[in-house]
């Protein structure tokens, strides 16, 4: 948990807390002291917030939250993150990073109620990508994502079958999943509805597939 | 010939004199649109930096207050009184960064009274600067001006302490003095640095807080700079 508001760190702890009661909570200030907390303890899940000091006795500024991202993403691919801020919209200058970025990522403006915070923090560590709709341009699609869902909704494919008709691997295509979900706002409703059923008909909505 | 030759002369004099107005009157516009140009950038900086201690402050105390509140619905606590007290100074810090924001986008007692409005803010410059010893000379009585020229004078005279008292640790006697006589009011304040001088280059600053105090009021602006005094004199019709 990085943040470099003492009350903050306190309140989203004991936010977590309610939620994962054996959980062990690492805290840093700055992003520097992030960086290293990452390397000791190797954690599951990291919520960050984007304005901070770099060091102890500098200035919180977004850029350091951004640069902090930038450096957590390029040596952990594979990192859920939960971005927890009051200014998430500066986050749209890292979208290519986060489209990338292999591992959960979702993101919570300080304005939302405890419950939805959790939400957040549970998809990024099942590997959800979760942007806010606002941050998006239009519907953002990627061919291979169009691969993955005619492969699936047009002959029936499981992602193990789709791996080896893309040539990929079968991981890469469960990426795929979560960025065509997020791209097009399916997002899992407490084991309600059937994710991917629910991801043709928002497909098939949008044109996507016939 | 000669009257001839006289009135050529007369010609090109006047043509001389035309250029040069021209001129003149092209190099007051160029800098009378840079001066407005920087006067903009500096209520500009002015903005980003509100909007970036709402961000910093408020909304991270508005998080905190409701997380604390829902944590409270979820698991009702046993409040201590230590958990109390941390509470009421997030309410406090909430209530005074508010009530900050507030009187930076609308300063108190501008309305009714000059003196007062540049009472209180050099009462937040004293308790940001702690080395500097302001001797004010502001009248009690005081006959409303429009808010828009009021607000001028003391975002002017704002601008005018930033440009001049570089950081917290500047060390300075400030003297100020504010008179009106009929419909004419006058400022003057006199900066005088006592641990370091003031730097040079703020002299293009003030060079465009002059220009644009002549240009947004009907009214003069004078600016001496020593090594170590700042002289400002403001004079404008009420």
């Amino acid at each position: 948990m990085v943040d470099d508001h003492e009350a903050i760190l306190s309140a989203t702890i004991a936010t977590l807390k309610q939620q994962y009661p054996d959980a062990e909570i690492y805290t840093a200030q700055t992003a520097q002291a992030a960086i290293e907390q990452v390397q000791l303890t190797q954690p599951n899940l990291m919520v960050v917030d984007l304005s901070m000091p770099d060091a102890v006795g500098d200035t919180a500024r977004t850029e350091h939250g951004i640069q902090l991202l930038k450096t957590l993403m390029e040596q952990y691919p594979t990192l859920n993150i939960v971005v927890q801020s009051a200014h998430v919209r500066s986050l749209v200058r890292l979208k290519p990073m986060i489209n990338q970025h292999e591992g959960g990522f979702t993101i919570v403006d300080k304005s939302l109620p405890m419950k939805e915070m959790l939400t957040k923090a549970e998809w990024a560590l099942q590997g959800l990508i979760y942007t806010p709709k606002e941050m998006r341009s239009g519907l953002e699609v990627k061919p291979e994502w169009i691969d993955v869902l005619q492969l699936a909704f047009g002959e029936g494919l499981q992602d193990k079958a789709i791996a080896e008709r893309m040539n990929v691997a079968e991981r890469t295509v469960r990426h795929y999943w979560t960025k065509i979900q997020d791209a097009l706002g399916v997002y899992p409703d407490e084991g309600k509805k059937n994710i991917r059923i629910q991801t043709e008909i928002r497909a098939r909505e949008e044109g996507l597939i016939d | 010939m000669f009257p001839q030759r006289q009135k050529y002369d007369l010609k090109n004099v006047v043509l001389i004199i035309c250029v040069l107005l021209i001129l003149w009157l092209l190099m007051s516009q160029f800098e009378a649109q840079r001066s407005l140009r920087w006067w903009y950038n500096r209520q500009l900086m002015q903005h980003c930096r509100d909007a970036e201690m709402i961000r910093d402050g408020l909304l991270q105390e508005s998080f905190t207050l409701r997380r604390t509140l829902e944590l409270h619905l979820v698991n009702p606590p046993k409040l201590t009184k230590e958990s109390n007290h941390e509470l009421l100074t997030t309410f406090e810090r909430f209530h005074h960064d508010l009530k900050e924001l507030s009187d930076r986008l609308s300063p108190p007692f501008l309305d009714d009274s000059l003196p007062l409005a540049i009472q209180h803010l050099l009462n937040g410059w004293q308790a940001s600067y702690p080395l500097i010893q302001i001797q004010s000379n502001l009248p009690s009585d005081w006959q409303a001006q429009t808010y828009e020229q009021s607000r001028l004078i003391l975002a002017m005279l704002n601008e005018l302490l930033k440009i001049s008292l570089s950081d917290a640790s500047t060390a300075a006697i400030i003297m100020l003095c504010l008179t009106a006589q009929e419909n004419v009011s006058e400022l003057t304040i006199e900066i005088q640095s006592l641990n370091q001088a003031i730097v040079w280059f703020n002299w293009q600053d003030l060079r465009y807080l002059k220009q644009a105090f002549c240009c947004l009021m009907p009214g003069q602006c004078s600016i001496r700079q020593t090594n170590e005094l700042i002289r400002c004199h403001f004079r404008w019709q009420s």
